[in-house]
């Protein structure tokens, strides 16, 4: 060295522009309005009470509001005396017949509105959905054989195993094709979704082919339906979308780093390969077992998350919580319109795809009219 | 003390090319390297070995006399912070949601950013220039203020080691000075330790104190930068004829490169 430099720190160089005042202002409106943020959440849980109370209510025979309330109100906090004085086929209609669909819908949807948006934030393409590793395929896949081959091998919930077996191991082969095709990246594990999707959309046609006269079974499966719901699955369902949601909500927080890129994010405290395998296996769990219930429902694990990201910003803490709910809301909604208010019960997948597909349109013109 | 120190590590992919071999290499604390060389000689897998981002197959990578892969991930954030190349976001997130990712390693997982957390991220958001537009998505900005928020993010990380990756090959000359000057000013004012993979070398030896030249996935020579780059090197590592020079007007070498024939004439024809 030697040579007199100026390459020294009183080196003026070229500054930054820096305008303080405007910074100060800008800085102190930031992070956005912490209260705000806090009631979108609990206005969603308010909606979606409301909306459970009024659907129950909804039906061929109608319920008014306050009977609802009434017996709801007596069942949770075991006031027999409310109860007694109640019409017993009202009783037995709530009980027994609307609030297991009910229940079902709402965390149906809360749970593909969930996984919908942490498999956004893992392949880092706002086009995934909770079907993009191929767990509906896998899903319809296990469902059509089950129907196909034993529909009562298992008892009654023979199609649910086979349905979440044929999921959660479409997830492991999709999982193992992209780790051995040079690591988890979004574009091998979008790749090799395609693929298995490919193969086991060849196995189900070949089922239904089979099936011959019997392939209405099949295909009303894959169409979806809540209306079989019962408790146990109501309980299994709320009980994998809770537990999924914790797991969600404790990685969320590194979701928003992995948005910044696996290099990035390992110079910012996690290991991006760990976190996400947890979130994969986490956010496919909640969508198989939401599949092995419904039978396949499309555009709210898509669409929830793209609303939702309009509201809160993209900030997964935010994120998560609202697309749970608003999944929930939307679903329970869509399923209440099928069920009491039009005069043909469609089927959920049918109708979710039908109102969900001119809507995403909508989102998607407005958001290009706005860059 | 060495800052890092690498001993025969060698790296290779999973078809089994080499990318880094027989590395032998030592981190100062406080200097301001740069790591130059043609493309595919490494530079991008050595900086990924010194971030403990990829494992040497053999030999030794130590951060503080410690394997980097034994560090936990945490601790190593505090440490080391990456200024990458580019930075392709699929999501909207507002240029201070980038920056106070920064601070991440800081806040427990649940807890609200303390107020000093606050502080450091509106005084580097301020002396990055980016603070009249926190709040706007970082989607919409041009190339030049988004490598800032990316800058400022590492920053914010308040690691004393600065690793960068071709930091400034996305951008204009402007802005590219802006961003080494102000990386210079954190060396110079923090103490803290530089190591950037250049793609210009004029740029390297414009802002490094060393500089390390790489060839094939091996250590050419590592030295202060006005001593090591030569003429010889310069045509030993990079294939083509060259020329070091000491350039009065900044205060250190400079390099000139051409192809046969060298003169004017020649290069016109």
């Amino acid at each position: 060295m030697g040579h007199p430099r100026i390459r020294r720190p009183s080196d003026p160089g070229i500054f930054f522009i820096t305008t303080p005042t405007t910074a100060r202002t800008a800085i102190s409106t930031m992070p956005r309005i912490p209260g705000k943020a806090a009631l979108q959440p609990i206005f969603l849980a308010l909606a979606l009470l409301c909306l459970i109370a009024v659907s129950t209510g909804m039906g061929y025979i109608d319920i008014p509001v306050p009977t609802v309330l009434q017996a709801l109100w007596g069942k949770i906090f075991g006031m027999r005396d409310m109860l007694a004085g109640m019409q017993e086929r009202h009783v037995v209609t709530i009980f027994e017949v609307r609030l297991p669909r009910i229940l079902t819908a709402a965390a149906v949807g809360a749970g593909l509105g969930l996984s919908g948006a942490v498999f956004q934030g893992i392949l880092l393409n706002p086009l995934a959905d909770p079907y993009t590793l191929g767990v509906s395929a896998g899903a319809a896949f296990g469902a059509s054989t089950a129907l196909l081959f034993a529909p009562a091998l298992l008892g009654a919930y023979t199609v649910f195993v086979f349905a979440f077996v044929g999921a959660i191991a479409t997830l492991f082969a999709v999982i193992y094709l992209a780790s051995s095709a040079g690591g988890m990246s979004s574009n091998n594990l979008i790749l090799s979704g395609v693929i298995v999707t490919a193969i086991l959309s060849a196995g189900i046609s070949f089922c239904k082919y089979l099936a011959q006269e019997r392939v209405s079974v099949i295909v009303f499966w894959l169409l979806g339906s809540l209306a079989s719901s019962t408790w146990l699955e109501v309980s299994l369902v709320f009980s994998v979308v809770g537990l999924g949601f914790g797991v969600c909500l404790y990685f969320a927080r590194d979701l928003n780093i992995i948005c910044l890129g696996g290099r990035t994010a390992s110079t910012l405290g996690i290991s991006p390969q760990w976190t996400r395998l947890v979130l994969l296996v986490t956010a496919s769990l909640v969508a198989a077992v939401c599949v092995a219930v419904s039978g396949i429902i499309g555009f709210v694990g898509l669409l929830v998350p793209h609303m939702m990201r309009g509201i809160t910003g993209p900030d997964h803490m935010r994120l998560l919580p609202v697309s749970l709910l608003c999944g929930g809301v939307l679903l329970l909604a869509a399923d209440t319109l099928t069920r009491a208010v039009l005069p043909q019960e469609v089927p959920i997948g049918v109708l979710t795809s039908l109102i969900g597909g001119p809507f995403f349109c909508y989102i998607f013109r407005r958001r290009q009219m706005a860059l | 003390m060495s800052l890092f120190r690498l001993s025969q590590a060698e790296y290779r992919y999973q078809d089994g090319t080499r990318a880094v071999e027989e590395m032998d290499l030592a981190v100062e604390p406080g200097r301001f390297y740069g790591i130059v060389g043609p493309n595919g000689s490494g530079k991008s897998t050595l900086l990924d070995l010194l971030l403990g981002y990829k494992e040497p197959v053999s030999g030794e990578a130590l951060f503080r006399d410690r394997p980097l892969a034994s560090w936990r991930r945490r601790e190593l954030a505090r440490e080391i912070a990456l200024v990458p190349q580019e930075f392709a976001l699929t999501f909207p997130f507002s240029v201070e949601e980038i920056v106070f990712m920064g601070r991440y390693p800081h806040i427990p997982r649940f807890g609200a950013p303390s107020p000093r957390d606050r502080e450091v991220v509106a005084r580097i958001m301020e002396q990055t220039g980016i603070g009249s537009y926190g709040d706007r998505s970082i989607t919409e900005l041009s190339g030049g203020e988004k490598q800032r928020a990316v800058i400022a993010r590492a920053l914010a990380q308040e690691a004393n080691v600065l690793l960068l990756d071709e930091a400034t090959s996305n951008l204009d000359i402007k802005h590219g000075l802006q961003l080494l000057h102000l990386v210079r000013e954190r060396q110079a004012l923090h103490g803290a330790t530089v190591v950037s993979v250049f793609h210009d070398l004029n740029q390297a030896l414009r802002f490094c104190d060393e500089l390390i030249f790489l060839k094939q996935g091996r250590l050419v020579r590592c030295g202060p930068a006005d001593d090591v780059t030569t003429g010889d090197i310069l045509e030993h590592v990079f294939e083509v004829r060259a020329e070091a020079y000491f350039e009065p007007r900044l205060g250190c070498h400079q390099a000139l490169f051409w192809t046969e024939p060298r003169t004017a004439e020649g290069a016109r024809a």
